[in-house]
């Protein structure tokens, strides 16, 4: 089985936390549902449309945080309105925070790793982005932000047999077995764990969501994994160091 | 009337200056200018610039969806009937057109994503604020006899750099016109100026180029990364005080010359451009395009 895999780069981003109400507070890395939304650009398909052929099952999604981050807050002055008919009432006007994700070398940037199981959206997702061409423009979580694709190729990848892995992308909580962490990396990692969307139904509506964890330092995590991380866990030669580092489908 | 809708994808690059003034105050912040202080630059939001474009085509009449009626604010069901009943949306409001909308008329809302964005801005050089108290004649409270105080904060200066991009796929569901983007270059060269209040006087457009691609889906990426700004001396503090460096910018626009149709541009005569170490002129470094000045 072949992974098609690409570099996203951009300014600025903002992925938003689902379960925060009001303050627009942002992921430290793209949820997979922001992945299946650009897939979706790119191979233009309408908004709402997609939800079942790029769904979880369909289209294969792992992420690895290639850039450090920080944040910026700033607060924005948007429209308030508790009903609709408020909405376009510019004098009752309601401040939000807003969580902006920016890179310390000037840029936001994850490495993505995908898998459509349908042969022609693969063919076609995979010429798209050998030509850097997207039918709809796409953008890191909020339209104003901008992004763009750098593809780096298809790799043959194998199903990861060892019950141990040193996982390089954001990895799927529920996949652990055991933290094993040694202590003489330990001292570098920066381990954030958060609740992402995973999945939607065709409301839009957040369907499956789940604990993921990364390290902000961009360093594998290494751990003892469950059995159920049989068809999650994937090795790509490509990507992996010598001590054989593995990817993790969101 | 060019009522042709675009087909051709667009990336944008716009920079003004800023001079003693607050390009964009954060509500939360006592109005301080937008900063990131992690680098020390100042920040403008992306909406901050679409008001700009919204207030310029309200001042010549062209009809606006995100505005006031007589000063008042109102419904939106108000604000489509003061242009006449059973309108369509996207026939008269020049800004769905270019920036999208969430129109929310009972039991159906629609969400157009524009197909004009732009990323936030940022400031090219370190930017320092200016804080000061001011006084006012108006009293905070009725009991009170003197005025209020108040505090306002300036950049001292702050060279502002955005981008954008003009998708032609979004323009067909909006029904973006060629005639719309021509509005869109003029106002991006006079909003700016034009909407001069106190806290936004001495702020001027000093370059602004959008590039037009052959096809609907080709898009090269942020041209802000091509560009740098040279201080002549340190902590500039005005135009004169700093140079932009294109070099870059027109190397790798001549490397995707194949994918170019043509350029829009304006260059405010006071920005030096320095293009190989040279100081050039706009059509020296660009001169192997098609180019229009708008």
């Amino acid at each position: 089985m072949k992974f098609l895999v690409f570099d996203l780069k951009g300014k600025f981003a903002h992925f938003r936390k689902f379960y925060t109400n009001s303050s627009s507070l942002s992921y430290l890395v793209p949820p997979r549902t922001v992945i299946e939304g650009m897939v979706a650009a790119i191979l233009g398909f309408k908004r709402d449309s997609y939800y079942g052929v790029l769904s979880a099952e369909n289209l294969l999604v792992a992420v690895q945080k290639i850039e450090r981050t920080y944040k910026i807050v700033q607060t924005v002055n948007y429209i308030k309105a508790q009903t609709v008919n408020e909405l376009k009432n510019p004098n009752t006007h309601t401040q939000v925070p807003l969580e902006i994700l920016a890179g310390y070398n000037g840029f936001v940037g994850f490495r993505v790793f995908v898998m459509p199981k349908d042969e022609k959206i693969y063919s076609l997702l995979r010429a798209r982005l050998e030509s850097g061409k997207s039918e709809f423009p796409i953008y890191f979580g909020s339209a104003p932000f901008a992004a763009k694709t750098e593809f780096l190729g298809e790799f043959e990848a194998c199903r990861w047999e060892d019950s141990r892995a040193g996982i390089l992308t954001v990895l799927d909580a529920g996949l652990i077995k055991s933290l094993s962490l040694e202590l003489e990396s330990a001292s570098s990692l920066a381990l954030m764990r958060d609740r992402m969307p995973c999945d939607f139904d065709k409301d839009r509506f957040a369907t499956k969501v789940k604990t993921y964890i990364h390290d902000e330092n961009l360093n594998p995590i290494w751990v003892d994994l469950d059995s159920s991380a049989q068809d999650k866990v994937y090795y790509i030669k490509e990507f992996s160091g010598d001590r054989k580092e593995c990817i993790c489908v969101m | 009337m060019e009522k042709k809708i675009i087909d051709k994808t667009s990336e944008i690059l716009f920079t003004y200056d800023a001079k003693l003034c607050n390009p964009n105050g954060d509500p939360d912040e006592e109005n301080r200018p937008r900063m990131d202080w992690e680098k020390e630059i100042n920040l403008v939001s992306d909406v901050r610039l679409k008001r700009y474009i919204r207030d310029y085509a309200d001042d010549q009449g062209i009809p606006i969806y995100v505005r006031k009626i007589e000063g008042k604010s109102v419904k939106p069901e108000e604000v489509i009937k003061s242009v006449g009943e059973d309108i369509d949306e996207l026939e008269t409001f020049i800004d769905i057109r270019l920036f999208g909308a969430t129109i929310p008329i009972k039991k159906e809302t629609r969400t157009y994503i524009g197909p004009v964005q732009f990323n936030w801005g940022y400031s090219l050089n370190k930017v320092e604020l200016l804080e000061a108290s001011i006084t006012s004649h108006f009293a905070s409270d009725e009991k009170k006899q003197q005025g209020a105080i108040g505090k306002d904060y300036r950049v001292k200066y702050s060279f502002i750099a955005f981008s954008g991009i003009v998708s032609a796929r979004r323009a067909k569901e909006t029904r973006l016109t060629e005639d719309d983007l021509k509005f869109l270059d003029r106002a991006m060269k006079e909003a700016i100026p034009l909407q001069a209040t106190r806290s936004k006087i001495g702020q001027y457009p000093r370059l602004y180029m959008r590039v037009e691609y052959v096809d609907d889906k080709t898009l090269l990426g942020e041209l802000r990364d091509y560009v740098k700004l040279i201080e002549v001396v340190e902590k500039p503090r005005k135009i004169e005080d700093v140079q932009l460096d294109i070099t870059d910018l027109a190397e790798f626009l001549h490397k995707n010359k194949n994918v170019i149709s043509k350029i829009y541009y304006f260059k405010h005569p006071e920005l030096c451009l320095v293009c190989g170490g040279n100081v050039v002129d706009f059509k020296d470094a660009f001169g192997t395009f098609e180019l229009e000045e708008v």
